[in-house]
């Protein structure tokens, strides 16, 4: 302070006390170097910024570990680099950028590009970084490799696709199964209404008598069929092993069929010596019944249903052909499969379950041996079961 | 209709042709059976049946297929038809075209005995059910 004359009279000394404002900046560069220490550390997260427009401005650990560059390998280029060529070529990067300025926000899941070319499933999410005026300072870029989870989420979906599958095919089993059994049903609760009420005149009580006992057989067929079903998805099917001859088994199968044959001629060809075979006699009765009921269902026309047995190579042989409708060529790999019906214009009237030639073969290879299937289309079919053994030895 | 009802039954098995045409033949009815509905058109204008019985599931033509194309023959229009299988016909629309085409019922084998099918037949043609046909008569 000043006389009126120019001396100086008192000095005033102003002192403001700067202590907070020290304070607050070193902490917010102890906190800045925290976050920065944060941020840097992280493995499991590619967090790094991007300027204005597009070009990376710092690197983390994590971004190491997931994308494969070094920090100095890639600050400085353009973030299009982590981008499949393909999304290049469509401008995702810049898509994304776009949406970022314009929502705040950009967020997706995708494929990116590590620095050895290999891809990964990606969560990214950019934010856009703005000062306090608005101006666009770059972008916040967060990067997760999801791969595992993908691959695990596509693997329950797989796995949820195939039980959906099955439980289709099930179903649909079941609606032929019930439909199977319905029609030897009719037939029977139709008889026995008849014979109840006295519409089956006396003489032909026998002849109604042989044709139930063959629906009733065809029942127990099914029924033997679901069984076995089971205890082959068990793996609790037990073989009884017997040695006997395939010549008498057919002739017995033969002798079973030739009632319901309507129609169809049924023939045996045998060698002379005994075609010896150590099996499940029971089951290989199956399978003999099963393919001589085939080739009488799927020769609607009649004819002859020619059976030959015999050996060859150290193998026993049963062949059953029809002069039926045959088999197209882009239907045999499905033959064996478990219920693989195999619809076409001709056949769709016969009946079947889509359960036996599956059956049969599995049987046939627990025994160590196959059926074989040969056919022409609309002319032909020729099925022939092959079993260890052969030996006349009795 | 005069004299014995005909029924055409167009049925594909024949064992299940057989057990019906017995029985409706035993039960007062004149039977005739064709084992696919590729000429029943023809069958309808040619021999006049009183009533139809269609299986469903036929070769060459389904049975609610071959109602809709008999409706458009000669003969065809008017004609009663039951649909008869063992097949509910819910799944695949079936049973709804069958109707569409002026099916009077959609009976399942299962539950229909020979005796019943001749009840509806004979309720349909507004005949009471004949009893059981004389002996001697097939």
């Amino acid at each position: 302070m000043q006389t009126d004359a120019g001396q100086p009279l008192a000095i005033l000394e102003i002192n403001s006390d700067l202590t907070r404002e020290r304070t607050i900046s070193e902490e917010l560069l102890q906190s800045e170097q925290r976050f920065s220490l944060l941020v840097s550390a992280v493995v499991d997260y590619a967090i790094f910024m991007l300027d204005p427009v597009g070009t990376v401005i710092s690197w983390n650990e994590g971004a190491q570990r997931i994308k494969g560059y070094a920090a100095d390998e890639i600050i400085g280029r353009h973030f299009s680099k982590f981008y499949p060529p393909e999304d290049v070529a469509k401008h995702k990067p810049e898509h994304a950028l776009e949406v970022a300025r314009r929502d705040g926000r950009y967020e997706e899941e995708g494929w990116r590009v590590r620095k050895d070319g290999n891809r990964f499933w990606a969560s990214v999410i950019i934010t856009v970084l703005r000062d306090s005026s608005g101006q666009l300072r770059g972008y916040g870029k967060v990067t997760r490799d999801i791969t595992h989870r993908r691959n695990e989420d596509e693997r329950i979906r797989t796995h949820a696709q195939l039980m959906a599958e099955l439980e289709h095919t099930k179903t649909q089993f079941l609606d032929l199964a019930a439909h199977e059994l319905r029609g030897p049903l009719t037939l029977i609760r139709g008889y026995n209404s008849m014979l109840e009420d006295g519409a089956i005149p006396p003489e032909r009580i026998p002849q109604v008598a042989r044709l139930l006992e063959g629906r009733l057989a065809q029942i127990d067929l099914l029924v033997e069929q679901m069984l076995e079903m089971a205890r082959l998805e068990h793996d609790r099917v037990e073989l009884h092993l017997e040695s006997f001859d395939l010549r008498q088994l057919t002739l017995e199968e033969i002798r079973k069929f030739q009632p319901v044959a309507n129609g169809h001629h049924l023939s045996l060809t045998a060698d002379s010596v005994p075609a010896m075979v150590m099996a499940d006699r029971s089951r290989i009765g199956t399978i003999v019944g099963n393919l001589i009921d085939n080739a009488i269902k799927y020769s609607p026309g009649g004819g002859e249903i020619r059976c030959s047995v015999g050996t060859t190579n150290g193998q026993a042989f049963i062949t059953v052909s029809d002069p039926g409708l045959g088999i197209a060529p882009d239907h045999m790999p499905l033959l064996f499969k478990r219920f693989s019906r195999l619809p076409t214009e001709e056949n769709k009237s016969i009946s079947g379950t889509g359960l036996a030639l599956y059956l049969c073969q599995e049987i046939a290879h627990r025994h160590g041996g196959e059926i074989v299937v040969a056919s022409k289309p609309s002319e032909s079919s020729e099925f022939t079961l092959r079993l260890p053994g052969g030996e006349a030895t009795a | 209709m005069a004299g014995v009802p005909y029924v055409l039954l167009v049925e594909d098995d024949s064992a299940m042709a057989e057990m019906y045409r017995h029985g409706l033949e035993r039960y007062g009815f004149r039977v005739a059976v064709l084992p696919d509905a590729g000429g029943l058109n023809l069958s309808v204008e040619k021999d006049r049946p009183d009533i139809l019985v269609l299986d469903w599931e036929l070769p060459i033509v389904m049975g609610d297929e071959a109602l809709e194309r008999l409706r458009k023959a000669d003969g065809g229009r008017d004609l009663p038809v039951f649909m008869l299988s063992n097949f509910s016909g819910t799944g695949n629309g079936a049973i709804d075209r069958a109707f569409r085409a002026g099916a009077l019922a959609w009976l399942e084998k299962v539950h229909t005995t020979p005796a019943l099918l001749a009840t509806k037949l004979a309720e349909a043609l507004g005949t009471a059910r004949p009893d059981l046909a004389e002996e001697g008569i097939p």
